[in-house]
């Protein structure tokens, strides 16, 4: 019996191909599910300052106000003549839940301080004691 | 056994765009912590001698603001700057009443330019006249 003695070598390789599709799946997948995070932290030019620190404890609230003037929290839009009730109940809550309140302020550099001032006085009027104002170090 | 990468590189630009995507860069935020005085205060009626409030206030004028520190008004904020440096006190409260119309930015460089003066305590007096 006369064996050939050329064999064939066979390529033992991985195929990637399956590979490429659990990857373009996971990519899909995380695309839709995941949020690029542009809720709170949002494009708001924060005003420059000279001193500031770490802040402390995280806040239990985070109130913007925009350029035009606008209140948000979480990328909701409060009205104005809403605003008082939000914080009142927002004090109530964090009452329950036993929580320090604490309002982190994050605030356009060229917001106008009316709406700051009428900001800080609702606070006041709601029980906030403090606000931690966000900055950009200089 | 070959090993073939060729596919790899695919999978290493699909894994560099979604992270390309999925970043965002954001500056480093600081804080500014600023007690707000209550509605009930009143900074001419406190108790003791030892505790007086320094007024500061900061005021709307044509191309900017103006201050007004101890009776002394000035558009000049490093002239209010030398006053906050030489106080002797800098352990008194500071409230730093800002009218409207200002911007924002404005208000905070003075509030943090007191406490680059030393003052620790300084507090938001909101103008409660609404």
């Amino acid at each position: 019996m006369k064996l050939s003695q050329r064999r064939i070598a066979e390529q033992v390789g991985i195929n990637m191909t399956p590979m490429i599709d659990i990857v373009f799946l996971l990519i899909i997948f995380f695309m839709t599910v995941s949020q690029l995070n542009q809720n709170v932290l949002s494009s708001t030019q924060l005003p420059v300052s000279e001193a500031g620190d770490d802040g402390g404890a995280p806040a239990s609230l985070v109130l913007n106000i925009d350029s035009q003037g606008q209140f948000l929290v979480n990328d909701k839009v409060i009205p104005r003549n809403e605003l008082d009730s939000f914080l009142q109940q927002a004090m109530e809550r964090l009452k329950m839940r036993n929580l320090t309140p604490r309002v982190k302020l994050r605030c356009a550099a060229n917001c106008s301080t009316t709406e700051v001032n009428f900001v800080f006085d609702r606070l006041s009027e709601s029980g906030f004691e403090t606000v931690i104002v966000a900055v950009r170090k200089q | 056994m070959n090993l073939s990468t060729a596919s790899m590189i695919d999978v290493v630009f699909l894994l560099l765009i979604f992270f390309l995507l999925t970043t965002s860069f954001r500056l480093p935020t600081q804080f500014l912590v600023t007690p707000i005085v209550a509605r009930s205060v009143s900074p001419n009626q406190f108790p003791t001698e030892e505790i007086t409030p320094v007024i500061l206030t900061m005021f709307a004028v044509k191309g900017g603001a103006g201050y007004e520190l101890g009776g002394v008004k000035t558009n000049d904020s490093e002239k209010i700057r030398r006053v906050l440096t030489k106080m002797e006190t800098k352990t008194a409260p500071i409230f730093v009443r800002v009218g409207d119309d200002i911007q924002f930015q404005s208000a905070m460089t003075l509030i943090s330019m007191c406490r680059s003066c030393g003052h620790e305590s300084v507090a938001w007096f909101p103008n409660h006249d609404r």
